[in-house]
């Protein structure tokens, strides 16, 4: 990989950083990237679930559908 | 009454409990036999972050001077305890084993402790765990890491993981675990004992601190199912300070240990929790598997079922718990990221990088889940499988940054908030524990605890204590 292109994640890693008010340098976001890529891509699977139209709008009850 | 103190600290709360109040034994006498064994083993062992001596000396006084006095409040009277260090304790330190916490001293006790309190136990002290209850031993975080009784080179699970090394090497008599994704049930596995997540709702959060507020359970840790059943009678029920906790009522806890599985249905998803996977231990699953034909043996019915959206558990549980983790922690990973040990300081910034939509879409998955589960649960008692993928491994094969390898058997209850226990049902030819996880509907911790154990009655490995 070249320097361009090991770049060019950082700096998306380094945008959602930001947006998160984390401000992190250089070699702190290189350290982040191989547990960030590990669960940015667990976080991309769940927007392939089949979910039709699954309703959020609930409070979370565990026992209300078990009565 | 002379007691020898090894014999005295595998005595089980059950066994303990009526030589208590019978005045047979002094809570005095016992406290101190753990007093002076935590003395000997906890420099090797580590399960201890702060030990109480004199105020568990006073309060086992007081315990029986109540007793002597005709005051006997129950099987817990007397009868010393530990607590996570996440468990609020009034004018105790209470770190969550974090630098973040290192001085915090509370005002007031968490429910749950002050429910043991009025039940009469004793606090021996305040005990290890992974920073802020993330699973993980990390020696960066500046914290002595609790060891495997079984192998001291082992980790004994977490992130109860002081919790699970106390109850089995006989340094207290029961605990209190917190659970997120496996916390109670994963370091039970791996230490040999019993470890009860009871339903979302069941047990009091108050005072416990956070880790992921719609995935945090809390429950008991002991050597017995029995022990278990009289900790969990002391801290389930309705608590005005926790608005998820329900008012449905708290059954009796003991009329549940019935040996008697007869006509229990026993769902197995083979297809999630006995996968064809380089990552999931072989030698565990054959050892449950065993343990599935002890059932049948007994007059259950195990019947195979599927439950095809847990292919996505493993990825909507830790985007909620990671996500609902840095919103609970992101002033202080802005301002002091120095204070947080790297495993956890790296997981929890991840958490503030997931998109809103992440986090939504991980509740909808959770939604079907619960449903799916649901649905299962129309004809089945009981799900039973392995509660961990592995042999509790090496610490020196922990990755960095502690992002477990294989899938996890336990989150999926988490994202259900049924009630899950693991018990241990045999060993690993390296001598190593394997827990078996029983699974049943929201509130039917009784159901669970019987077949809890009449297993463990059947097998009897609670009579086999590590070897230290």
């Amino acid at each position: 990989m070249t320097h361009d292109a090991e770049q060019e994640p950082l700096e998306a890693m380094r945008t959602v950083a930001e947006r998160a008010g984390l401000h992190l340098s250089e070699d702190e976001l290189r350290e982040l990237k191989p547990v960030y890529d590990r669960y940015a891509a667990e976080a991309a699977r769940l927007h392939d679930a089949p979910l039709d139209a699954e309703d959020l709008a609930v409070v979370f009850t565990p026992n209300a559908e078990f009565s | 009454m002379t007691h020898n103190n090894t014999e005295l600290c595998h005595l089980t709360i059950g066994q303990a409990a009526p030589l208590l109040g019978g005045g047979e034994l002094s809570p005095v006498e016992l406290t101190r036999a753990f007093l002076e064994r935590v003395d000997s083993l906890d420099s090797s062992l580590n399960a201890y972050i702060t030990v109480l001596a004199d105020e568990a000396l006073a309060e086992a006084r007081t315990a029986e001077a109540e007793i002597l006095r005709g005051d006997h409040r129950g099987p817990l009277h007397g009868v010393p305890i530990a607590l996570k260090d996440l468990y609020d304790t009034a004018g105790v330190l209470t770190t969550a084993s974090s630098r973040v916490m290192a001085d915090r001293v509370p005002d007031e006790d968490a429910t749950t402790t002050a429910k043991l309190r009025q039940a009469g136990s004793v606090l021996l002290g305040k005990l290890a765990m992974h920073e802020f209850a993330l699973g993980g031993p990390d020696p960066t975080n500046g914290f002595p890491l609790a060891r495997n009784p079984w192998n001291l080179e082992h980790i004994p699970g977490g992130s109860s993981s002081g919790s699970g090394t106390a109850v089995s090497a006989g340094l207290c008599m029961g605990s209190l675990g917190s659970c997120t994704g496996g916390s109670i049930r994963g370091p039970a596995s791996f230490c040999g004992m019993v470890g009860l997540k009871a339903t979302y709702g069941r047990v009091s959060r108050y005072g416990v601190v956070p880790l992921s507020w719609s995935l945090d359970h809390c429950g008991p840790m002991t050597w017995t199912v029995e022990d278990t059943a009289i900790m969990l009678q002391a801290i389930a029920g309705y608590d005005p300070n926790d608005p998820t906790t329900s008012r449905a009522p708290v059954p009796d806890y003991s009329r549940a240990l019935v040996a008697d599985v007869s006509g229990l249905r026993i769902g197995v998803p083979r297809h999630f929790f006995f996968p064809d996977s380089e990552d999931v231990d072989s030698e565990v699953l054959a050892t449950v598997d065993a343990a599935l034909e002890v059932f049948e043996d007994m007059g259950a019915t195990v019947e195979e079922i599927t439950i095809p959206s847990l292919e996505y558990a493993g990825a909507s549980q830790p985007v909620i718990m990671l996500s609902e983790a840095f919103a609970y922690h992101q002033a202080n990973l802005r301002s002091r990221p120095d204070e947080y040990g790297e495993m956890v300081r790296a997981r929890f910034r991840v958490g503030g990088m997931f998109g809103s939509g992440d986090y939504v879409q991980a509740q909808r998955v959770r939604g079907v889940i619960k449903r799916e589960f649901a649905e299962a649960m129309r004809q089945y008692d009981v799900i039973v499988s392995p509660t961990s993928s592995t042999q509790p491994p090496r610490f020196d094969a922990v990755e960095r940054f502690g992002v477990p390898r294989g899938p996890s058997f336990t989150g999926p209850y988490n994202l259900t908030g049924m009630p899950a226990i693991s018990i241990p049902c045999g060993f690993t030819s390296a001598g190593l524990p394997v827990g078996l996880q029983i699974a049943g509907k929201p509130f039917d911790e009784p159901t669970v605890l019987r077949a809890a154990y009449t297993y463990e009655q059947r097998a009897r490995w609670f009579e086999r204590r590590p070897p230290v």
